[in-house]
């Protein structure tokens, strides 16, 4: 028995293990990528998948390499070869959402060009690009990443409370760290509105602080706000940041109230405190934040919201990220009351597409090809109401990116789009 | 055909000399973090130097007699090598994970982050700059390798 088992054959079998379940986690991220599923891991691994395919191409490899050494050409020629073509296989599947960057560009680009004229790029002054990423996408920052830029932050300022709920709203505000002018955000407001389905998320690590804290540092004024959660019992993966002061049973007609509420403390308070420009805010937000950041954007001016949100305020832009488009199901899960055939109006209202009309400001939206949870349809479907009344809408669509693709902000996708967003925050001004 | 010897030894010097500038545009990327030509350069020269290792790790493989001490001595250092390059991709996978999600400017975070993202790119490179000195030195040994 220790003839077979000798320390170095013990830890040759180790070694194979390991290789082996850098094949399978391969394999379970090629499924993801490219066909995926509907149950709690798959949307879940939705999210990171396509984001981390480019560490696994290399884990792949190397686990590869092992796998062939320790098999030996000589010893087993078949079991050589089949390692070598699995092995490569899996690893060039998990390259492609990399592969694709140039596609995402290009997307981008073709999308710009209609939305802001074929020259749109010279349009942006010298002294300004300095201040924003000098090319789509670099290899060093997807490796290794960059260092958070620098601004000011104050967190947990309470703006909304509710004693019935036992619910309080908080919001973190992210500023430049010092008044500078020349600064390409020119104090211009954004409000950011986080995840995570209408029943789980938080601001703050919920919400892309590095972007937060990268748009600060640009000269914008970034408030990132909590809203109130429909409790469900069930906060599924999103449970470990999601805070219980905000969980009640809210509805989308109370969560749209609660960001009017903070448009009008925006403008009686906290635009004087934290110097914040009225005169160009946008609104921003992913997948659910994504739904109330076009219901909020494109009904801000709408007859149905009066007296819901602040009149002083000029919005500029809308941004939503993964916004699903489609409410018809949102009666069933208590999230409007009623049906749409009940209460068609209400339903309408709070869906993110019915507001949409000429008088609305541009519009600039995120979406994973790959997306599971909120399909592509759902951005089309925006994009084409948008240039059906003549709303600039520059619809960035990323191959085979999944559900909140952006999260790694430092991978391909994060990349390509804070390029684009930069540009378009500055152009919309 | 089997690889000759010159052939080898001119490819060793290839990999020791890219991971070599690896490092010092390493050094230089990490040190100034404001965009320059330099990342795009060191962007393709990475991934030519870890490809270019893995090619080595390979060739290696196939040309070692791995019965010579010092061939044996080679061939588990390629184990290493390729073990190590694995644990540094997942070192660079949680510094790219981390660094999205946190929110405070916490040093302690930050130099953490750091340190395994140091460890994972300067070793992969400092593993494959061994490996080929390994093959340099014995390159002349008799016994060690299957070369023409």
């Amino acid at each position: 028995m220790y003839g077979i088992l000798n320390k170095l054959g013990i830890v040759k079998i180790i070694l194979a293990i390991l290789c082996a379940l850098a094949f399978i986690i391969g394999i379970f991220s090629v499924f993801q990528i490219y066909v995926g599923g509907t149950d709690a891991i798959s949307r879940v691994a939705n999210w990171f998948m396509a984001q981390i395919g480019e560490f696994l191409l290399f884990i792949v490899i190397a686990a590869t390499f092992i796998l062939l050494k320790l098999t030996g050409k000589k010893n087993h020629p078949k079991i050589y070869f089949a390692i070598m073509i699995i092995g490569f296989l899996i690893a060039g599947l998990n390259s492609v959402p990399l592969l694709l960057t140039p596609v995402s560009i290009s997307n981008a680009n073709v999308e710009f060009n209609a939305g802001f004229g074929e020259n749109w790029e010279s349009t942006i002054p010298d002294d300004v690009k300095p201040f924003f990423m000098p090319s789509p996408f670099n290899i060093p920052q997807q490796f290794l990443g960059v260092p958070h830029k620098e601004c000011q932050i104050i967190e947990n300022v309470l703006y909304y409370e509710d004693p019935d709920e036992e619910v309080s709203l908080y919001f973190d505000v992210y500023m430049p760290k010092e008044p500078d002018e020349n600064l390409p955000g020119n104090r211009s407001t954004i409000i950011k509105i986080h995840g995570g389905s209408w029943v789980a998320g938080d601001k703050s690590t919920g919400n892309m602080p590095v972007v937060n804290k990268y748009l600060a540092a640009q000269g914008y004024v970034v408030f990132d706000i909590q809203y109130g959660l429909r409790d469900t019992g069930s906060l599924g993966a999103l449970a470990i940041i999601t805070p219980e002061n905000v969980i009640g049973n809210y509805t989308f007609i109370d969560m749209v109230n609660q960001i009017g509420i903070f448009t009008k403390l925006l403008e009686n308070n906290y635009a004087a405190e934290y110097n914040a420009n009225l005169e160009s805010v946008y609104i921003m937000g992913g997948s659910a934040g994504g739904h109330l950041t076009c219901v909020t954007g494109f009904g801000y001016n709408e007859d149905y919201f009066n007296g819901t949100f602040s009149e002083n305020i000029n919005i500029k832009g809308i941004i939503p990220l993964y916004p699903p488009s489609s409410i018809s199901w949102a009666g069933a899960s208590g999230l409007l009351p009623g049906s749409p055939e009940t209460d068609p109006e209400l339903f309408d209202k709070y869906s993110p597409t019915a507001n949409i009309d000429s008088n609305d400001p541009p519009c600039l939206i995120y979406q994973g090809t790959g997306d599971k949870l909120v399909d592509v349809s759902n951005s089309i479907e925006i994009k084409s109401r948008c240039d059906n009344v003549g709303v600039t809408c520059c619809n960035l669509l990323f191959p085979l990116a999944g559900h909140a693709s952006d999260i790694f902000f430092n991978t391909n996708f994060g990349q390509v789009w804070l390029y684009y967003l930069e540009r378009f925050l500055f152009l919309t001004q | 055909m089997k690889l000759k010897k010159e052939q080898f030894k001119i490819y060793n010097f290839f990999i020791l000399l890219i991971n070599f500038i690896t490092i010092i545009l390493g050094i230089i990327y990490f040190t100034y973090p404001i965009y320059t030509i330099l990342w795009d350069i060191l962007g393709i020269i990475i991934i030519i130097a870890w490809f270019g290792t893995f090619g080595l790790v390979f060739i290696n493989d196939l040309i070692l007699i791995k019965t010579d001490k010092i061939g044996k001595k080679i061939n588990h250092f390629c184990y290493y090598c390729l073990a190590f390059y694995v644990l540094a991709w997942i070192f660079l996978l949680i510094n790219t994970g981390l660094l999205s999600i946190v929110h405070t400017a916490d040093m302690a975070m930050f130099t953490i982050f750091g340190l395994i993202t140091y460890i994972g790119f300067f070793g992969m490179a400092l593993f494959g700059m061994y490996l080929a000195y390994l093959d340099i030195k014995y390159l002349e040994n008799r016994g060690v390798w299957n070369l023409e």
